[in-house]
């Protein structure tokens, strides 16, 4: 049911093989129980039934908030994916990016520590996808949360990563780590910059190797190079 | 443009309604066929004028008994199907059930139930209808409460909901369209199996039992008018099945399919 990858065990939604996750110190079920996280996925995964402020609302429901501070927290949440004035539309009037934009409000809305993203802007055009990861940028700043972002897109990892995690394909697995070069301040002059590039590259190579070890096991071959 | 189109949508039915009536009065007095044979449009509707307040006693019995029946099956439908998403294992065992069941013309059902209470009771029909109603509202509700998508049982689950707020904010809202497509299913359902409950005896006092006497006595332009007041009661449920549908669903868009 779920995509194995490296979301899975630390949401608690998979048990790891091996070994313990800690999350900020505390285990995966635990940190899930105390909804330490929030989680965004490819599929909005919106509510059809309730309106986007109420679909933003919903964790607070469940954490039991009062009505008064549920509303004003949507509120603040819509103001920070810049879409303060759709709060009472429903979900299909949005469009896919806009839908996104109220996933990763929805995941955000009770302040958690961490977001855990499971390729979310996977189903979004390339226009849209790079104003997405410029957003996310900018609002994990303002909220200072961490974020575990999984992708198939070697430049969307590098663009909005400190540090890429490569992952084999079939056994999943860790192959590498590589720290990425570009700072705190990243823009779309980001995009065209030489340590972009190479960090680019380094993260293409790490693929390869796992791919040349595993080309006779049928493992994929090409990368997605987006 | 709407406005010509509405007015279009409206007007050939309409036309072609009122056609075949004409087609049907005039090969009555073309071939001069006998009243026993074919009664014409315009006797029907003389007849079901005279005769309009037995038609509407008729049609209120039979009414009451669809009505009551479509309740009564409506709820312990949406009880069944509660108990059945929750334990499954209960799925597997009635599941084949319900389907054989469906399978058998149930009707012949009511000349059972019409033993089991006394000749003049109205509870056969009423439960014949229930039986009906509860099927197809069980199979639809179960339906609307498991299929929920995956990606919305992951976010409850990240945010460590319990099944019981999973139950309210998911799949209770989820099964809503479900349970309106049903109810748009049962409403008609409700009134045929209540006309047809009336052919297997009992009292001779709806719709259904008043058609096969007027049959019985030759009597055809008054079984035709005491028809069209099936075909009235009939619309009405519908109608009124649609109308709830529309209210609920106002603004959500659960019925807008086209949607991912």
């Amino acid at each position: 049911m779920w995509q194995v990858n490296a979301v899975a065990p630390i949401a608690n939604l998979l048990e790891p093989t091996t070994g313990v996750v800690t999350v900020n110190g505390k285990t995966a079920a635990q940190s899930r129980l105390d909804q330490d996280y929030g989680m965004a996925f490819q599929q909005a995964g919106l509510f059809d039934w309730r309106s986007v402020a109420k679909n933003i609302e919903l964790p607070l429901e469940l954490k039991g908030w009062d009505k008064e501070k549920r509303a004003a927290r949507a509120q603040e949440m819509l103001e920070l994916v810049k879409l303060p004035e759709f709060a009472d539309l429903m979900p299909w009037q949005l469009s896919g990016g806009m839908q996104q934009r109220i996933a990763i409000a929805r995941a955000l809305a009770a302040h958690p520590p961490l977001l855990l993203m499971d390729e979310p802007f996977g189903a979004l055009d390339e226009m849209t996808r790079e104003y997405m990861q410029g957003e996310l940028l900018r609002i994990c700043a303002e909220t200072k949360t961490t974020v575990v972002f999984v992708t198939h897109s070697i430049p969307e990892a590098v663009y909005l990563s400190n540090r890429v995690v490569v992952m084999s394909p079939r056994p999943g697995r860790i192959t590498e780590v590589i720290n990425v070069s570009l700072g705190e301040n990243r823009s779309e002059d980001t995009r065209a910059a030489d340590n972009f590039f190479a960090g680019i590259t380094a993260v293409r190579e790490a693929l390869r190797g796992t791919h040349a070890d595993h080309a006779n096991a049928g493992a994929i071959r090409g990368v997605e190079d987006r | 443009m709407a406005f010509v189109n509405r007015l279009r949508n409206i007007a050939v039915p309409f036309v072609f309604g009122v056609a075949f009536l004409a087609f049907w009065e005039g090969a009555v007095k073309f071939f001069e066929l006998k009243p026993y044979f074919l009664a014409p449009p315009s006797k029907i509707l003389s007849n079901f004028f005279s005769n309009a307040s037995r038609i509407w006693d008729a049609a209120s019995v039979s009414g009451m008994n669809a009505l009551v029946g479509l309740i009564a099956g409506t709820i312990f439908g949406v009880a069944m199907s509660f108990i059945l998403s929750r334990f499954r294992f209960l799925s597997s065992l009635i599941t084949p059930l319900a389907i054989a069941l469906n399978a058998v013309p149930i009707f012949v059902l009511v000349a059972v139930l019409n033993n089991m209470y006394s000749i003049t009771s109205e509870i056969p029909r009423r439960i014949m209808v229930s039986l009906v109603v509860y099927f197809i509202v069980l199979v639809n509700v179960a339906k609307g409460l498991t299929q929920v998508k995956t990606t919305h049982l992951e976010i409850m689950r990240s945010y460590a909901a319990s099944d019981i707020d999973i139950l309210r904010k998911v799949r209770v809202p989820n099964a809503v369209p479900y349970l309106f497509t049903a109810l748009k299913i049962s409403a008609p359902a409700a009134v045929i199996t209540s006309f047809v409950s009336e052919y297997f005896g009992g009292s001779q006092n709806g719709l259904g039992s008043r058609i096969t006497s007027n049959i019985a006595n030759s009597k055809n332009a008054a079984a035709w008018a005491y028809v069209l007041g099936a075909c009235l009661l009939g619309l009405v449920f519908y109608i009124v099945s649609v109308v709830l549908e529309n209210v609920a669903s106002r603004g959500n868009g659960a019925t807008n399919t086209t949607n991912k």
